[in-house]
């Protein structure tokens, strides 16, 4: 039933959130795709040197080859699976952590919710990449870090969300009447308040997915991410941009294409389920 | 001649489910000096019928046939600049919400107040904002508050403020949407006192669109009730409090409680106003009709004369006894 | 909230799993190196001392030395904020340039071909990292052309005398034409790929739907039903409302603009903050980060602070 509702809601949106979310869809299965079956895509093993060093795209090497001869094309698909899986590990650790946490203030409120919303107000008025870089710092470049980077920075979005439509729904009626019957605050925040966060978390997780995506291909960038030889798209880039001046222009600029790509799809599939969803989240019906 | 003839106006929204017909055949007059209210529930088309005279349409409206006619000339087939130029706040002016929004949060009051004066007559900025304070004195506001901001403001001395900038430019006809809704009671009195001076001072004609009855036979002359985009009745006010004949004009009297005579418990009407893409076929009405009959769910009653002054859109309006 | 901002890069930096002595100087180190090192940066201290000093030292500008060059910090400092400053001064004027006049004409020229490839501009900007647009932009305009340098802020044969360490002011203080403009040309490129993908999107977006809940309000219709021009109408009435929260974004994006000074600046070895902190980070430097990203908290709270003021000004409501 909340299939055919959601069914609906697409049917009565507009043109142009209809297009969004097509593109948007199509774009990020295309993505998913490649990282699930990146095994299989590439036509080259992503680590193999070959004698074809820095080669221009041709039809053997469509993408091109860099320094060592590697092909360009096999990497960046590979790069798929590195920068979008720990884009989603971040982005759902930090929806789960900051969601809980967002409850559990905006329903205690007093003193937990005073600390915890000093805090998050912290991580969020501070800029986002230079937070990355100093955790990435004092933790040391590598996967898990970079990962765990990239959720402490998303944390304040989710928490803030989820306190706010927690407040909303806290002193209706019915939540009134379920805690009369002494029923445990977990149950009340499981039951009733939790139906309506869905829509605004499926949206913002797509968002935030985009914006992970940027942060780790920008931590890859400066060499405080994901270590080589692991064709990370942001690390990718990097070393394309050394090349530049031999002319390899192909090696900077497909990994980086990848990075905007993979932005924009999830970009454009959180607007159009915005614009689909807005009844849901603002009338919570 | 009529001072305002507005003629077979037809008026149909855009929106993403459907074309909505807000405004459906609707014709009434209004008379030099005299005060028409124009009543029915939310929805029912009846600021639609206002923005119209003023040609303030939202984009998604369009007006599909009619006539507006301001002694004699029709207002619809103006040219733009003329209108804006002549018409707008010079021949007619519109009192929104003061309590509302009807005033720009960030411009002082009295700026607000003399700004028409200043762009249609043309006059110095300080003769404009002397009038301004002029005017404000009128409405009871006293002029120092001219350089006040609206937040300064109570809901009601906002309305004045409104009815004010509405007079700015000495206009002919004043529309008047829901002035006194937010309101509470007392205040409500004090701006329908208000309005009652100003148009025997001023030889004022006014519309005055509310769903609120008794403000409606305060000030009126004359009661056009519309529902689900028609007029369903126009008559003067007195013949629309005694013996209303339509039939939802008689449930809308009947439920309005009253503090004198018998005690009797207010009646309310049944079911809810109809959606105006797919309205209900014939009488819009007949779905909470207490007299419908067959006839009323397959043709739709034309507005017909009963008699001098009362027209009535119902195919039973004869039998139904006062 | 400064207070807060400096105890949790604090905390951050000291608590987090990661020794950051034994990233300095590797694993293998023998324990008294990283013994002399802890001493020497203080971290054997209690913790609660480590703060109070911690304190003391940024409220005095004492940030230590830097551990790669042995300058105090504070002078590495000071010669690297002018770039930054007129980086993201420029690139803030560029984003408010573009942004607001996009989103006003996106706005009234809704649903058609305007608004439509408006939006699509803004969306693609948004998307775009700026470090591939930067790097998109070197190879075209300086590999390709010739046109516009990729790094740097004046061509090295040129000199100019330091006074306020904004070259742009710099050169006209001096009456030195010449200077200013190849100060300009060297900003050109930083500045618009910075000022396009961080500031400008938001800006445009907040102004388009900021303009068109304008529209919707009574005192617009009561200004149109005055007899008002459409061009009074909008600049005076619907303009000055929809400003509002076009401020308020424009605070708000600026910390996304500050870290994303980090990006161009390394790539266009641009002198700033930012290219500072990145070498700072691959030298473990820590004086020099935790300096840095101190600077940053400041002015991001000083920022803030001046977007409230400039709300106060702009809306009287606020000033009771």
């Amino acid at each position: 039933m909340a299939v055919r509702r959601y069914a609906r809601l697409y049917r009565s949106a507009s043109f142009s959130a209809k297009i969004m979310i097509v593109a948007g869809v199509a774009v990020c299965v295309t993505l998913v795709f490649l990282l699930l079956f990146s095994r299989f895509l590439t036509p080259y093993d992503p680590y193999e040197f070959t004698p074809d060093r820095l080669s221009p795209p041709s039809w053997n090497h469509i993408m091109g080859t860099d320094r060592l001869g590697r092909d360009t094309f096999s990497r960046v698909i590979t790069g798929t699976y590195w920068s979008l899986t720990i884009a989603f590990v971040s982005v759902i650790s930090s929806l789960a952590v900051g969601s809980f946490l967002g409850a559990v203030s905006g329903y205690m409120g007093g003193r937990v919710d005073t600390v915890l919303s000093l805090i998050m107000d912290a991580i969020w008025i501070f800029p986002t990449f230079v937070l990355a870089l100093v955790v990435a710092l004092v933790m040391g470049p590598g996967l898990i870090n970079t990962a765990i980077a990239v959720a402490v920075v998303a944390l304040p979005v989710f928490f803030r969300v989820i306190r706010s439509q927690t407040l909303a729904i806290r002193d209706q009626a019915f939540v009134e009447a379920e805690r009369l019957i002494n029923a445990k605050p977990l149950y009340i925040i499981r039951r009733h308040i939790a139906p309506f966060y869905v829509s605004s978390l499926i949206v913002l997780t797509s968002l935030r997915v985009a914006r992970a995506i940027l942060t780790v291909s920008g931590l890859g960038f400066l060499g405080l991410g994901i270590p080589p030889p692991i064709p990370e798209w942001g690390t990718e880039l990097a070393f394309g941009r050394l090349e530049i001046a031999s002319g390899a222009w192909w090696l900077s600029v497909f990994p980086g294409f990848f990075i905007f790509l993979s932005i924009l799809g999830f970009n454009v599939l959180g607007e159009g389920l915005e614009e689909i969803l807005r009844p849901v989240t603002v009338t919570n019906r | 001649m009529p001072l305002l003839e507005a003629r077979n106006l037809e008026v149909r929204y855009q929106t993403p489910f459907g074309e909505v017909r807000a405004v459906d055949d609707a014709s009434f007059d209004l008379e030099e000096g005299q005060a028409l209210g124009i009543a029915g529930e939310s929805g029912c088309g009846k600021t639609t019928t206002a923005l119209s005279i003023m040609r303030l349409l939202p984009p998604a409206a369009r007006m599909v046939s009619g006539e507006i006619l301001l002694e004699g000339k029709d207002l619809l087939s103006m040219d733009d600049a003329a209108f804006r130029k002549e018409v707008r706040w010079k021949k007619v002016s519109t009192i929104f919400q003061g309590a509302m929004n009807a005033l720009n949060p960030l411009l002082k009051v009295g700026y607000q107040v003399a700004e028409p004066i200043m762009f249609h007559e043309g006059v110095s900025r300080d003769e404009a904002f002397n009038r301004a304070r002029n005017l404000l004195k009128t409405v009871g506001i006293s002029e120092s508050r001219a350089d006040s901001y609206p937040f300064e403001f109570s809901g009601g001395m906002k309305q004045r403020v409104v009815i004010a900038m509405a007079l700015a430019c000495n206009p002919q006809i004043a529309i008047a949407d829901e002035p006194t809704t937010a309101l509470d009671v007392i205040v409500s009195r004090q701006i329908i006192d208000l309005l009652s001076e100003l148009q025997k001072n001023r030889k004022l004609s006014l519309i005055l669109i509310t769903h609120d009855l008794s403000v409606i036979a305060q000030l009126c002359d004359k009661l056009v009730v519309m529902y689900g985009g028609k007029i369903v009745e126009a008559s003067d006010i007195f013949a629309a409090y005694e013996d209303p004949k339509h039939p939802y004009t008689r449930a809308l009297v009947g439920a309005f409680p009253s503090l004198m005579g018998t005690k009797r418990r207010a009646s309310e009407i049944p079911g809810s106003p109809p959606g105006l893409i797919n309205p209900p076929s014939g009488c819009r009405f007949h779905p909470r009709c207490p007299y419908v009959k067959e006839k009323c769910s397959f043709e739709e009653p034309k507005l017909r004369k009963l008699r001098e002054s009362h027209s009535v859109a119902c195919h039973f309006a004869e039998e139904i006894a006062s | 909230m400064l207070f807060i901002l400096l105890t949790v890069i604090f905390f951050v930096m000291r608590i987090l799993p990661g020794d950051p002595v034994t990233i300095m100087v590797g694993e293998k180190a023998p324990p008294e190196e990283m013994q002399r090192i802890r001493h020497f940066l203080g971290l054997d201290r209690p913790i609660e001392v480590q703060f109070y000093s911690f304190l003391g030292d940024m409220f005095t500008g004492n940030f230590g030395e830097s551990l790669v060059t042995h300058r105090p910090v504070i002078l590495e400092l000071s010669s690297a904020y002018p770039a930054t400053v007129e980086l993201a001064v420029g690139a803030t004027l560029m984003g408010v340039v573009i942004g607001i006049p996009l989103g006003l004409v996106t706005a009234l020229k809704r649903g058609s071909v305007v608004d439509h490839s408006g939006r699509i501009f803004t969306f693609w900007t948004y998307s775009m990292p700026e470090f591939w647009l930067g790097t998109l932009l070197q190879i075209y305009f300086a590999v390709q052309f010739g046109m516009l340098p990729t790094s740097g802020r004046l061509p090295a044969t040129m000199d100019l005398r330091t006074i306020t360490g904004l070259m742009t002011v710099d050169s006209l203080l001096q009456r030195n034409l010449g200077a200013f403009v190849e100060a300009i040309r060297y900003l050109i490129l930083p500045t618009v790929t910075l000022g396009l993908v961080t500031l400008m999107p938001q800006v445009s977006r907040i102004a388009r739907a900021s303009m068109l809940d304008q529209m919707r309000e009574d005192y617009i219709i009561t200004a149109r039903a005055k007899g008002l021009p459409e061009k009074i109408v909008l600049y005076r009435h619907a303009l000055r409302n929809a400003l509002l929260p076009i401020v308020s974004i424009i605070g708000l994006s600026f910390s996304g603009l500050l870290g994303g000074t980090v990006l161009v600046e390394t790539i266009f070895s641009f002198p700033g903050l930012g290219r500072l902190l990145v070498s700072g980070l691959l030298n473990r430097d820590f004086p020099v980060v935790q300096a840095i990203v101190f600077m940053f908290s400041i002015v991001v709270v000083a920022v803030n602070t001046m977007t409230d003021v400039l709300f106060a000004v702009l809306d009287p409501r606020v000033r009771y």
